[in-house]
């Protein structure tokens, strides 16, 4: 009986050989990451005057939990009205790689499925309208002005809404899915 | 039991030849004479049959050991072995034989051929649930739900436990997928299948020692061994989701050569699913399946060649998607789904698409009268893409991961030899995982190495069956992760477990099965359970692997008495308890993770020991010769036994009632094997869940569900034709499920009525 097992025993371990050479693989995981989730917002305020345009920066690389976000505060003048604009973008950056993906001109593409919204707290620290419209005249709010009048310090948050199929006359900020919610220090001078 | 043995011993010289042997022949449960019945005396070649009054006798006897051979039609046939010494009186009691009292067929192993619990879904049972998938179908069986996503995703839960706790051998090969995900239907067409079984609690020692839960085993029907060609096309249509199903198939033998095939292949297509109140958006799906098989057979060689692909495309309910935990509140807080959308086919983002190719060699090689040589070779493939609902992203998806695995195994079945009777044998697994460029790096890169060796043997002598075996595995696993701070991490692991079973089976006299087992079974951590890292849209939570666990080990004892071969009732109760220590479980966390889209829940894996009990019955009522009634009812409770708290997801306690009439085949009629039966599911509320086990929100109520179901044969001249009806949540009730986990959004499907041909050609 043992002599008529050593073919068998051969025959499995043909098996195993063919198994453990067939699918050699080296391939590395590559310092990259996901492309279409947004990292970093950055809010560009240009004094409608003339002047140095403000920006403010919200950058979180490593996504939710892990290293906190790098926020920077938002510092506005006093009685002043600016022509805003919103870019969003997903980068990534360690060491000598760096890899951005901007995502700004894809939410106007798909403007009637997005929309911004724009709070401040107090309320009447900034205002915001929309400027911008979608194809079905609906705001967006990629493009904004923002009107400034008495000094205060507070808050302005900024909700990116997905609105698939939902964005209409009656939609808000409840509806759709959030793609960005963020939250500004703001100081008005 | 019958008995074969016969006595030849102690021939007395002194001869009495003079001995009458007589008695009545009675059925065994209504104590009725049987007329007619043949009685007849092996040794002599002497037969006799019962009179009017059920009376037999034999004259003109000498001493000696004889067996006595009884066959009635309608009834099993008794053997029975004895000594005549003197004239003796012996009344023998028929039992009816099951097969032919019922016109329906019974499903379900009637002898039991193993100690631990096994449930067997195949025939008119199988065939109603034609069009489902696996998950759905598994669900007739007792013991067996499913945790699903939305209406089109559903995975197998053998009490309480699933994913890679459920190990689903597809046609002897090891089902390899993403199986850690909760959405991750299995990639298997039932339609191939002829029959699928399920193993109940642990067993590890037969196919690897992660099947803590159990064992599903999908078994396509074997290739024909007489010589032509013959087909099959079967047409499923069904309301509501509006599905159609198209499956075909066409199988020979050659003439000249010992040479086997089938082709099979189906197309399932449906559009959104419906909620008695709304439509549930962009929950349509569509499945491509093709499964081709050669088989080569002579006299101690035989080898089959088996490739199967499958492929679907489904849509996720859109409303399902959410961006934050505010977003979550908001889905909650609605009355319905924000998206509602009305019917339609087409599939828009959020949608899965995956592919998966099995390729199976096997070749067998019989060993002289001691047993039969298999190995097996399995190829499989599994792609898996999962679109989100975001930007304009073009074709690409969010989530891609390939998933690569080669699986052998060699075993030696060997006969009985001294009552003993059993398996050898060794396996291994090599798989490797990686996923595209540019999307989430959910799941890390890793390469799993599995190589296993196990021996399961069963003693068998008279009433009693003894069954032990033991499997070793060791697994190494090599992950390769991107970490942002320090580059590419290469953590490794190696893993020991071991499985073993012991199990005891006793036939109790004719009519009961007393079994007992206690299983072990020791699961090494998947690498998602290790290292994952992302969101999961649905449920507005971020999931974190945990590097340090360690793998779970579970002793589930279980205890079955089945009633079986009676007139009347017949049925099996099966009562269970599974201790599981290093449980690893998702704990939501309580703080919350912050992001650039908000506030996320946060999980993370844990293990905690754990204590899984409860009992299945199952049970046949015949009220009268046509109609009968059939119960299933499970309970599932389950403890974290560290905390003293309820764990998440276990299944509810579920009972479903049957009444089925069949209906006389009349030889003058087109009509045969007809049936109509009606019955409901309850399904009761998870009540042993709290703010600890379900913190986003409450299990829902418990809900009762209407159904019904026909069939009949159809002959038209030569061509049969079987036909079928199954209507499901007839009253068309608003309700939902706490094991789905898009119940925080929508209600499920409302009423179905599903519809089948089988043409045999």
């Amino acid at each position: 009986m043992k002599k008529s097992f050593r073919p068998y025993l051969a025959f499995l371990l043909m098996g195993s050989a063919l198994t453990f050479s067939a699918c050699k693989d080296e391939k590395d995981p590559e310092p990259d990451h996901e492309h279409d989730v947004v990292t970093t917002v950055t809010l560009t305020l240009t004094p409608a005057n003339g002047g140095q345009p403000i920006t403010a920066t919200w950058e979180d690389l490593d996504g939710p939990g892990g290293k906190a976000p790098e926020i920077d505060q938002l510092v506005l003048s006093a009685n002043t009205t600016y022509t805003g604009s919103i870019a969003f973008a997903s980068e990534e950056a360690h060491g000598d790689h760096h890899d951005t993906h901007d995502l700004t001109a894809d939410i106007r593409e798909e403007g009637t499925a997005h929309e911004i919204f724009y709070f401040a707290n107090p309320q009447g620290l900034v205002t915001f309208t929309k400027t911008d419209k979608d194809a079905n005249g609906r705001p967006i709010g990629l493009e904004t002005t923002a009107t400034t009048t008495a000094t205060g310090t507070g808050k302005v948050r900024i909700l990116l809404k997905h609105q698939p199929g939902t964005k209409s006359s009656t939609s808000n900020e409840n509806t759709g899915e959030t793609d960005v919610d963020i939250t500004f220090d703001t100081s008005v001078q | 039991m019958a008995q074969e043995q016969v006595y030849l011993d102690g021939e007395d010289p002194e001869q009495d030849c003079g001995l009458t042997l007589s008695g009545k022949v009675l059925d065994h449960d209504t104590r009725e004479p049987l007329i007619g019945a043949t009685i007849y005396i092996e040794e002599l070649q002497r037969g006799t049959l019962s009179d009017e009054y059920g009376n037999y006798h034999f004259h003109h006897l000498c001493r000696g050991s004889y067996t006595l051979k009884v066959t009635y039609i309608g009834y099993e046939e008794e053997r029975q072995s004895f000594r005549l010494s003197a004239s003796t009186v012996r009344n023998l009691s028929l039992h009816i034989d099951a097969r032919q009292l019922r016109q329906v067929v019974i499903t379900g192993e009637r002898l039991q051929e193993q100690a631990q619990a096994t449930e067997t879904l195949q025939g008119r049972e199988l065939e109603e649930t034609r069009g489902l998938s696996l998950g759905e179908s598994l669900k007739k069986l007792t013991g067996v739900s499913s945790v699903q996503t939305g209406p089109t995703v559903s995975k197998p839960v053998i009490h309480g436990l699933f994913g890679n706790r459920v190990v689903i051998m597809n046609n002897g090969v090891r089902h390899e997928s993403q199986q850690w995900g909760n959405e991750h239907a299995p990639e298997i067409d039932p339609l191939n299948a002829q029959q699928m079984r399920v193993i109940k609690g642990a067993a590890g020692v037969r196919y690897g020692s992660d099947a803590i839960g159990g064992i599903v085993l999908v078994e396509p029907s074997a290739l024909p061994d007489s010589a032509g060609i013959r087909g099959e096309v079967t047409l499923i249509g069904s309301t509501n989701n509006r599905m159609g199903t198209v499956a075909g198939m066409a199988e020979g033998k050659l003439r000249q050569l010992p040479l086997s095939w089938r082709l099979h292949t189906s197309v399932k297509k449906a559009g959104s699913a419906q909620a008695p109140r709304y439509n549930l958006d962009n929950t349509g799906f569509e499945e491509q399946n093709l499964a081709a098989m050669l088989g080569y057979k002579r006299q101690r060689f035989g080898a089959e060649l088996y490739y199967s692909y499958f492929h679907t495309k489904l849509g996720f309910l859109s409303s399902a998607h959410i961006g934050n935990l505010t977003d979550l509140g908001n889905a909650i807080g609605r009355e319905r789904p924000e998206e509602t959308g009305s019917f339609t086919y087409s599939i828009a983002r959020p949608y899965q698409d995956v592919t998966h190719h099995l390729l199976k060699a096997k070749a067998s090689y019989q060993t002289g009268e001691l047993g039969e040589l298999q190995f097996t070779y399995g190829l499989q493939q599994n792609v898996r893409q999962e679109y989100d609902r975001h930007r304009n992203t073009g074709d690409r998806p969010q989530l891609d991961l390939d998933l690569q695995t080669h699986t052998t195994e060699l075993v030696w079945e060997h006969k009985p030899f001294a009552n003993i009777s059993g398996s050898v044998g060794a396996s291994t697994i090599w798989q490797n995982n990686s996923y595209a460029g540019g999307t989430r790096p959910l799941l890390p890169y890793f390469l799993n190495t599995t190589i296993g060796a196990f021996v399961a043997e069963k003693w068998r002598k008279d009433n009693l069956q003894l069954e032990a075996g033991i499997r070793y595995d060791n697994k190494s696993l090599d992950i390769k992760r991107w970490d942002t701070a320090e580059g590419v991490l290469r953590p490794s692991y190696t893993f020991h477990n071991f499985s073993g079973s012991l199990g005891a089976l006793y036939d109790l006299g004719y009519h009961v099965t007393l079994s007992a087992n206690v299983g072990y079974a020791s699961r090494a951590p998947h690498s998602y359970e290790l290292f994952a890292n992302g969101l999961h849209n649905s449920a507005a939570s971020f999931e974190r692997g945990n590097p340090e666990l360690v793998s779970e080990d579970a002793v589930n004892t279980m205890a079955t008495i089945n009633y079986h071969s009676n007139l009347r009732l017949n049925g099996e109760l099966s009562l269970y308890y599974n201790t599981i220590n290093n449980y690893i479980y998702l704990q939501i966390l309580p703080d919350y993770a912050l992001g650039i889209g908000g506030a996320y829940l946060q999980a993370e894996y844990m293990q905690a020991n754990a204590r899984f009990w409860g009992a299945d019955l199952s049970f046949d009522y015949a009220l009268t010769n046509r109609l009968t009634l059939n119960n299933k009812t499970s309970l599932v409770y389950a403890k974290n036994r560290e905390t003293d708290s309820y764990l998440p997801f276990i299944t509810p306690g579920r009972t479903d009632n049957t009444l089925r009439y069949s209906f006389e085949n009349k030889s003058a009629s087109r009509l045969s094997d007809s049936y109509l039966a009606l019955g409901g599911l309850y399904v009761s509320r998870q009540s042993r869940s709290d703010a600890q086990s379900d913190p986003v929100l409450a299990a829902p109520d418990a809900y009762f569900l209407l159904h019904a179901e026909a069939g009949t044969n159809l002959q038209f001249g030569k061509q049969q034709v079987e036909l079928g009806i199954v209507g499901s949540n007839l009253l068309n009730t608003s309700y939902r499920d706490y094991q789905n986990r898009l119940r925080y959004f929508a209600d499920e499907m409302g009423r179905m009525i599903m519809f089948r041909i089988k043409v045999p050609l």
